[in-house]
């Protein structure tokens, strides 16, 4: 009895070193995975780091009222070993951009879970699933 | 240290006492580097300062490797790198820029192409990548307006090459390190430009004060990057809140400006009140009508002239930031 419960124990805390490994927080928890929203606006920053980047971007409304918007990327460790390698001056600042992703559960939040990003200028683009 | 200065100073402001009796000796002749020379000088347990480089340079050694507040001018770059391997062999982890001036961020791209990052995961572990990033270099960090002026948008034509940007920026107050079993924290004052850092090594007790503090000369406010007077009066009071004197005024915690000798709390004071009266004289004679040639007529820094020289830039600067916000 002892025995199964050192090895389910044991068992218990590989599977918690795997999904920390994986994911080190629940996306779901903070984003609405049922929705998708697409944003146009000029990047302000890029913060390229492990565990998620993050790039902040100002985006205008209709009535010209402008707000912050933050993109929760992957690690800068995912982005350089992708498909399509994103370094740390892939965004500049200043560039124009169009992300798409899922919203924040909290409408007052400005924020999304990157899915894709575009450039429009020179066409750059970037798709994937990070976590 | 200081006192030592203070009496070399004396020695010298009293022998020259029978040959110059018509000036106030004010100005200490202190010692100055060579030109085309750095020089180290041991500050205080993990820090030192590199003199001679264009801006002055902090360097921060110690088991973790090795941190450096601003990086000089570009065409010191090699005289920088030598000096500061002259003090540990030890891998260059960190670069922070202070502010986004020639003579602070000219050595970025040979200097941190010098270091490499600390690695995300250990060398044994292969998944993914090795945490390295794009390319081994050390990390350059700096208040985010600091890289937006000296980056530019994709097609576009920037001041400095990518490889000398900052890539690890923050828009936070402040960022907090702990590095060489020692609290490093950076702090966004904005000052002279609106994008001005400045870094305490709590351990030591030492300030990098980057331009917030320049003991050779009038402070330079540029309006244009976001820089006010009032805004450098208020990033000095910071200062002087995070210091403090040891007995007598003298040393307790020492401030390397961004120019100039090394400073101690009552160097900053002096500094914030000579730039706090020059502040509302200017803001007396707008307040008067007075237009900029004119305010440069009434010689507002007149008592200080001496001691930091041509007050031109200064005054251009205090005025037109001071007319900006509204002073009447």
């Amino acid at each position: 009895m002892k025995r199964t419960a050192v090895i389910l124990l044991a068992a218990a805390a590989m599977l918690a070193g795997v999904s920390g490994a994986y994911a080190h927080h629940s996306f779901t928890a903070a984003y609405d995975n049922t929705k998708r929203v697409e944003v146009e606006g000029v990047v302000k920053e890029f913060v390229w780091r492990n565990p998620h980047s993050f790039v902040r971007i100002d985006v205008t409304d209709k009535t010209g009222k402008v707000e912050t918007w933050n993109l929760e990327w992957g690690s800068s460790s995912q982005l350089s070993a992708a498909k399509y390698p994103v370094t740390r001056t892939t965004i500049k600042f200043g560039d124009k951009i169009v992300a798409a992703g899922e919203p924040r559960r909290d409408p007052a939040v400005k924020g999304l879970r990157v899915f894709s990003i575009k450039r429009p200028l020179d066409g750059w683009m970037w798709e994937g699933t990070v976590d | 240290m200081l006192a030592l200065l203070g009496l070399a100073a004396l020695v010298a402001s009293s022998a020259r006492v029978h040959t110059q009796t018509t000036s106030w000796a004010w100005k200490p002749p202190i010692h100055s580097v060579t030109q085309g020379t750095v020089e180290v000088l041991h500050v205080r347990g993990n820090v030192h300062m590199l003199v001679g480089a264009g801006g002055n340079i902090t360097v921060h050694a110690g088991s973790d490797g090795i941190l450096v507040v601003d990086s000089g001018l570009e065409s010191m770059s090699a005289k920088v790198i030598a000096a500061i391997q002259s003090i540990s062999k030890g891998p260059l982890r960190y670069v922070v820029n202070t502010t986004d001036r020639d003579e602070h961020v000219g050595g970025n791209s040979a200097v941190a192409a010098t270091g490499k990052t600390i690695p995300f995961r250990p060398p044994e572990d292969v998944r993914v990548s090795d945490g390295m990033r794009d390319k081994p270099k050390a990390s350059v960090i700096s208040f985010v307006s600091t890289l937006e002026r000296m980056s530019a948008p994709t097609g576009q034509k920037a001041r400095w090459p990518e490889d000398a940007w900052p890539d690890n920026t923050y828009s936070t107050p402040q960022k907090k390190l702990y590095f060489n079993d020692e609290p490093v924290l950076i702090m966004h004052v904005p000052g002279p430009t609106d994008g001005n850092s400045i870094v305490h090594f709590r351990t030591a007790d030492v300030i990098s004060a980057g331009d917030l503090l320049d003991l050779t000369g009038y402070p330079i406010v540029d309006v244009k990057a976001g820089g006010s007077i009032q805004q450098l009066f208020d990033g000095l009071y910071r200062m002087i809140d995070l210091t403090v004197p040891n007995r007598k005024s003298e040393a307790g915690t020492l401030v390397i400006p961004g120019h100039g000798r090394l400073a101690d709390q009552p160097d900053v004071v002096y500094y914030q009140q000579m730039v706090g009266i020059v502040r509302d004289r200017i803001k007396d004679m707008i307040s008067r009508g007075l237009t900029l040639q004119q305010v440069k007529a009434e010689r507002p820094t007149r008592d200080f002239d001496t001691r930091y020289g041509s007050p031109d830039a200064f005054v251009e600067g205090a005025y037109e930031s001071l007319k900006g916000a509204g002073t009447n």
